[in-house]
């Protein structure tokens, strides 16, 4: 049993199942309810990692989720953690963890070299040192930053655990479950409100489960479990353990980080999820966080050893632990005297307060003083020492202007120092919802002000309320206000029950307590920020060089950065600022806190977000045929389309160009289902195409089918398809695969927003139908075998559409072509589309049938000079520039984008217009998104004239192709340009027209 | 993230719906009589207003339809929507820009 | 599966090789082939809301977010002028039929959409905590009541989501997307399978 310091009887800890542990690698032996800090104090382990900046040993300066020291790396392998807050990780049978920042031990850390070169490391620090020259930064500077800094390591395995979101309503939300959030709980949660009750810590209770107070004559404690037990009964009451509300974000939307094992350790298998991220939408906000207390900045206040007072009397009453012997308590106010008390009760040998008021009156300080408490009074602290902890301090008069001392030095032996310089209320959540902050000068603390349009309610003391008493009221009242304000109960407020509170006597506030020697000099520092390793001198330079905003201080001098945002540090910076200038705190003012309150891992922000359902995969009734036959498959938006079908080893080039070939020589087959369809029906029909497309379609036969551009109202080109009348009222239209969404999104803006009068619907329809399309030579052959359709040209003509069965399935079938080859594009309700394909690919056998995929069917458009949107044209695209001439309507008295023609630039003579290039080697296929310039000039930059926007070898043109946007390049065929590339090879082109392969056409009949 | 109001499935997750910017900005009939200036504002212009906003929304996961809302651009507020053709529900003069009709007038804006 | 109304064709779901989940608490099952219909048009015209009812033997809801139901036809409010009707799997052929005659004249559009989509039946205890990991909506069942539904966001996902009773709810989802939400459905009951 080495837990030397554990207290008997002591505690709310369960003795019935110890554990164990270990810290760098020794075993040591805790309880089940310790947290790793409390295991770690029991044992007499003080010193637990050295500091960001210095390497200066550190210990546990707190017992909550302020902690800014003692940060450990907790667990190995992949589910290491780096940053854990000693203070709020609960102990499990086997947990390891280590120091950080500390090579090649803790005890002997190399870089605490970096104390005797203190005067290197000023504020400001990186901005001066690693300024010139610039070219050093990513080589020089950043490896030795690198290696220096950083707080502990990330893992660098897969996280082998789970995690889960949820999102959760509620009328009523309570974060913090303290004497004011159970109370808010039960004043809301009688009503019938939906409340969600939740707090950061294993057990509810807040600061009662340190304290020994009395509510209505019992241990406040009994008060609690009472009140745990009537809100567990009620069904629209939610208690939230160990979860950290870590954001609040607009119209009280909060987030909150659940763990859920974490406390039991590493989970044999992840079904159960690690940690759950709440997302809660609450009609009304009640904070009831509680309060921090804020560190006295005195010389050397960093060794391990020295604790705020709080944190001390958390450890002796919650956890029975009373880590040292003698103890001195420094402070400016009442409340350190409890610590005082509890660690005389608990058998400490010499208990000491130093207090830097000179007459305190409060009842504590009579107590302390009747139970054998040595009082110095208008002492302060004014030097502490020990190598690894602290083991004694010294302590004079100080004056009354607060910056001498007018005494000799006295030294106190001590292995345990705490201190107390008062409390800040937790602001943070309401300072994220955008409320404002006060400045309570008779308790020199920032407390809730305007609350913003999210209206949360403080209660307790983070309202600045700190006597338990008024906890309990303001917990009642708020609840049952905020119920209200949701809609439940009258508002009426359940009494308050008796409270044993004590009067405190008012503060005296040292915001820098003077050393021995003036601060900056000589070695002692005097922290406000241990995480950040910032000191009350740093202030003192940020001031000097101009540095005086609060934003500016804080970015200078790093102060509230890191994990713990300045819980501990920010008024003290704040209060020394304001002594320095000579302003009043509120002047200085405040920065703005931002989420999360507290970290929250990767892991739970993911959720199950990850692996296969990271991003949906969209796939159509064909794709398990596309798996058997081995098809590549190529990202189209979040489409997976086969991309080609490689046979044997062929390697992409090999199979695209056999399929190319194939396709124009036979038959080849293409999912086409992923392209966008659109049912519109309505009278008005034909007319609102009119408007959305540039060519007329009032004059369209049902039956028949056109191709049409849409423009946006810049006159650009935004999307294109095929569109055929079904009927006199009813029109199928397609659009681009990744078109389909944004052009739906189109028709129903301009239809409900701009013409509502008119008789037109839209019906996105894209996965009703599964589409085969069979294009080649053959395609008709291969066709007729499996349809009723009559596939006579004569009757089945080009861009016509005919219903019927094919393979047995009812079908529609379009006359298309997007190959210029004779083409079917075969839809069919998508239950039947692998039914249909098979039976195509079956009968297709005999026709020397190719399965082909996006790549073939890039190339065999490219030969017929047809466009892809978005490839072709990127948003400055006119029809005009695509030598579209023909398909905008003369006759039509306006459509979408048409008045832009006139504008000047869209108007002018020789801007960028789509043209063919043939390369001087019909063997070399140039980049996509090569320039294409005049003059070459030796290296850039050159005049560009434009770029190369789609290039393939064509094996049925027997040469390379491409296509470009050439300023004024439908004037220019003919003429020589270059190209120059990355590589230095400079290749001439050619300007041509873009139909490439079967310039007449003939091949769309078959 | 924050709530909007559709005037038919009442208030949801501001990720239901998508964006479209000042409400009220017709088509111009008689393009071609039009000057480049009048169809480039048309096009470009927009008011950018600190404060009250009337704007366009679409219940693209809801019930897929367009309609306009009145919302205060620092508060991030939403006063109310209403329907196409609808004149603005204007809040009073001097809103605050911290409370929704539905807040304020209860029985208004159900 | 083979086709009845089309000898020798088969047909398939986007999730015919998915295997129902089953544990204590929570059934995540397809609803395959369920006819679907999208019915524009006008309730304020008598003629139309009429000649709706005589087909589909139940008033058109005009409240957002309600239905109606008659037998195995449901009717759901959609949007002001869109309702979407659900009927007896392979139902809709007839369907459309009677309504595209019934409504001439009177109706904007009938679209079958019985392939577009498909429906997803989850049910049991932990329905709604299944459901509430990916999707925003206040399912409470004294905001979400039987009957009521809506369209809404499950992560990436659209979904069209109706509360049949106590704790089954139906899903509707995309063909393409139906992969992703089944699979996330199938993950999230992880938690409970053990």
């Amino acid at each position: 049993m080495s837990q030397t310091y554990r207290l008997n009887g002591k505690g709310r800890i369960d003795r019935s199942q110890p554990l164990t542990f270990t810290y760098d690698g020794k075993a040591y032996t805790g309880y089940r309810g310790d947290t790793l800090a409390s295991a770690l104090l029991a044992n007499g382990v003080k010193l637990v990692g050295r500091s960001f900046k210095y390497h200066r040993p550190r210990g546990i300066m707190t017992a909550g989720s302020e902690e800014p020291n003692a940060l450990v790396q907790l667990g190995e392998g992949n589910r290491t953690e780096p940053n854990t807050r000693a203070t709020m990780v609960e102990l499990f049978d086997g947990l390891s963890a280590s120091s950080q920042n500390c090579w090649p031990s803790v005890k002997f850390d190399l870089q605490s070299i970096n104390q005797k070169f203190a005067k290197l490391f000023p504020a400001g620090f990186y901005y001066k040192t690693f300024m010139f020259p610039a070219s050093w930064w990513e080589p020089v500077y950043e490896k030795i930053i690198r290696n220096a800094a950083g707080l502990g390591k990330s893992p660098m395995e897969r996280d082998p655990d789970s995690y889960a979101q949820k999102f959760a309503h509620c009328d009523v939300l309570i974060v913090g479950g303290g004497p004011a959030g159970l109370a808010a709980a039960l004043a809301a949660g009688r009503t019938g409100a939906r409340v969600i009750l939740a707090d950061e810590q294993n057990e509810l209770g807040g600061s009662l489960l340190s304290d020994d107070a009395q509510i209505d004559g019992k241990l406040a404690l009994e008060w609690v479990a009472e009140s745990l037990a009537e809100l567990e009964a009620l069904e629209d009451v939610t208690v939230l353990r160990r979860t950290t509300v870590s954001g609040y974000y607009d119209y009280n939307y909060l987030t909150a980080l659940e763990r859920v094992t974490d406390h039991l350790g590493p989970q044999d298998d992840d079904s159960t999820p690690r940690q759950r991220f709440w997302k809660i939408r609450a009609k009304r906000v009640v904070l009831a966080q509680g309060a921090i207390e804020r560190p006295l900045v005195f010389a050397d206040n960093d060794r391990p050893g020295i604790m705020l007072a709080s944190a001390l009397r958390t450890y002796i009453n919650r956890f029975g632990v009373l880590p040292g012997r003698e103890i001195v308590v420094f402070t400016n106010n009442d409340t350190a005297y409890k610590t005082a008390l509890d660690a005389k009760a608990a058998g400490a040998r010499d208990v000491t307060v130093v207090d830097l008021r000179d007459d305190p009156k409060g009842a504590l300080v009579k107590a302390a003083e009747d139970a054998g408490i040595r009082v110095f009074k208008g002492y302060a602290v004014v030097a502490t020492t020990g190598k690894h902890a602290v083991n004694a301090c010294e302590i004079a008069k100080l004056g009354d202007d607060n910056r001498t001392i007018v005494s000799d030095t006295t030294a106190l032996p001590c292995d345990i120092m705490a201190h107390s310089n008062g409390w800040n209320p937790t602001v943070h959540l309401w300072s994220q919802a955008r409320g404002k902050l006060n400045w309570d000068e008779a308790q020199q603390c920032f407390v809730p002000g305007f609350a913003g349009p999210w209206k949360p309610v403080s209660a307790g003391s983070g309202n600045g309320a700190f006597a338990l008493k008024d906890c309990l009221s303001q917990g009642y009242a708020t609840g049952a206000a905020a119920a209200k304000a949701a809609g439940f109960g009258s508002g009426d407020v359940p009494a308050t029950p008796a409270t044993d509170d004590i009067e405190y006597g008012a503060m005296r506030m040292v915001w820098t307590v003077p050393g021995k020697k003036p601060l900056g000099h000589g070695k002692a520092k005097h922290f406000h920020d241990h995480q950040n390793d910032v000191v009350a001198s740093d202030i003192h330079l940020a001031a000097r060089e101009g540095y005086i905003s609060v934003e500016h201080l804080k970015r200078y001098t790093t102060t509230g950065m890191g994990t713990d945002q300045g819980k501990t540090s920010n008024v003290n910076a704040l209060a020394i600022m304001a002594e320095i200038r000579n302003a009043a705190i509120p002047e200085v003012g405040t920065t703005t806190f931002r989420p999360p309150y507290t970290p929250v891992t990767f892991g739970a922000i993911t959720g199950q977000n990850r692996n296969e359902l990271f991003l949906q995969k969209r796939t159509t009734p064909m794709h398990k045929a596309h798996l058997d036959a081995g098809a590549v498959f190529e990202d189209v938006g979040d489409w997976k389309r086969p991309w080609y079908f490689p046979k044997g080893k062929e390697t992409m080039d090999e199979a695209v160009m056999r399929e190319c070939r194939q396709v124009r020589e036979s038959v080849g087959m293409l999912d086409a289902s992923t392209l966008g369809k659109i049912d519109i029906q309505g009278k008005d029909s034909a007319e609102f195409l009119n408007w959305i497309y540039t060519n007329k379609w009032d004059n369209l036969k049902p039956g028949r089918a056109r191709y049409g551009l849409m423009l946006n109202e810049h006159g650009m080109v935004f999307d294109d398809g095929v569109t055929t009348r079904l009927a006199d009222d009813h029109f199928h239209m397609t659009t681009t695969t990744g078109g389909a969404a944004r052009v739906l999104g189109w028709l129903e803006e301009w239809s409900q927003t701009e013409w509502p009068k008119m008789d037109v619907y839209f019906t996105s329809v894209t996965e009703q139908w599964a589409v085969c399309t069979i294009t080649g030579p053959k395609s008709r052959a291969l066709l007729s075998e499996l349809t009723s359709l009559d596939l006579d040209p004569e009757t089945f003509p080009f861009m016509a559409m005919q219903e019927g069965t094919v393979a047995g399935a009812p079908a529609r079938v379009y006359r298309i072509s997007f190959t210029g080859d004779l083409a079917y594009e075969i839809n069919v309700p998508a239950r039947y589309g692998l039914h249909v394909w098979n039976a195509l690919r079956e009968a297709g056998r005999k026709h020397d049938l190719c399965l082909y995929g996006t790549e073939t069917m890039h190339v065999l458009r490219a030969e017929k000079g047809f466009i892809i949107v978005g490839q072709d044209t990127d948003g400055t695209v006119t029809p005009m520039d695509l030598g579209m001439n023909w398909i905008v309507s003369k006759k039509k008295d306006d459509f979408l984008g048409r008045r832009s023609f006139a504008r000047s630039d869209t108007a002018r003579e020789g801007r960028k217009q789509l043209v063919g290039l043939l390369t001087q080697d019909p063997n070399f296929v140039l980049p996509e998104g090569a320039h294409v310039v005049e003059d070459v000039k030796p290296k850039p930059p050159m005049k560009t004239l434009g770029h190369v926007t789609s290039s393939y070898y064509s094996p049925n043109v027997g040469r390379s192709i491409a296509l470009a946007l050439v300023a004024n390049g439908h004037n220019r065929k003919g003429d020589t340009l270059s190209v120059p590339l990355m590589s230095g090879r400079v290749e001439k082109v050619t300007i041509t027209d873009t139909v490439f392969f079967d310039k007449e056409g003939t091949r769309t009949n078959g | 993230m924050f709530l909007v109001k559709c005037p038919w499935c009442g208030w949801r997750e501001q990720t239901e719906f998508s964006y479209g910017g000042e409400a009220h900005i017709a088509r111009p009939t008689g393009t071609d009589e039009i000057s480049d200036q009048e169809w480039g504002d048309y096009i470009y212009s927009r008011k950018n207003t600190k404060g009250v906003h009337a704007e366009r929304w679409v219940h693209t996961q809801g019930c897929g339809r367009w309609f306009n809302a009145v919302r205060h651009t620092v508060t991030d507020v939403m006063w109310d929507s209403y329907k196409m053709g609808e004149d603005a529900p204007n809040p009073p003069k001097d809103w605050d820009g911290l409370s929704s009709r539905d807040e304020l007038e209860p029985s208004e804006g159900k | 599966m083979v086709d009845a109304i089309h000898p020798g064709v088969t047909a398939d779901t986007p999730l015919t090789a998915k295997t129902p989940v089953q544990i204590e608490g929570l059934s995540i099952t397809e609803l395959p082939f369920l006819g679907k219909i999208t019915l524009r048009g006008d309730a304020g015209d008598k003629g139309f809301a009429d000649a709706a009812k005589k087909v589909l033997g139940v008033a058109l809801p005009t409240a957002p977010m309600s239905s109606a139901q008659k037998g195995s036809i449901r009717v759901f409010w959609k949007a002001f002028d869109e309702w979407l009707i659900w009927t007896e799997a392979d139902g809709q052929t007839k369907l459309i039929a009677d309504l595209r005659a019934a409504l001439d004249g009177v109706g904007k559009a009938v679209v079958d959409l019985s392939d577009y989509y498909t429906v997803i039946r989850v049910s049991g205890s932990l329905s709604r905590d299944l459901l509430t990991k990916g999707c925003a909506l206040d399912l409470h069942p004294r905001r979400f009541t039987p009957g009521q539904a809506t369209g809404t966001g499950f992560h990436h996902a659209t979904i069209f989501i109706t509360l049949v009773e106590g704790d089954t709810f139906d899903v509707m989802i995309r063909w393409s997307f139906a992969d992703y939400l089944w699979d996330y459905f199938a993950d999230g009951a992880r938690e409970w399978s053990a």
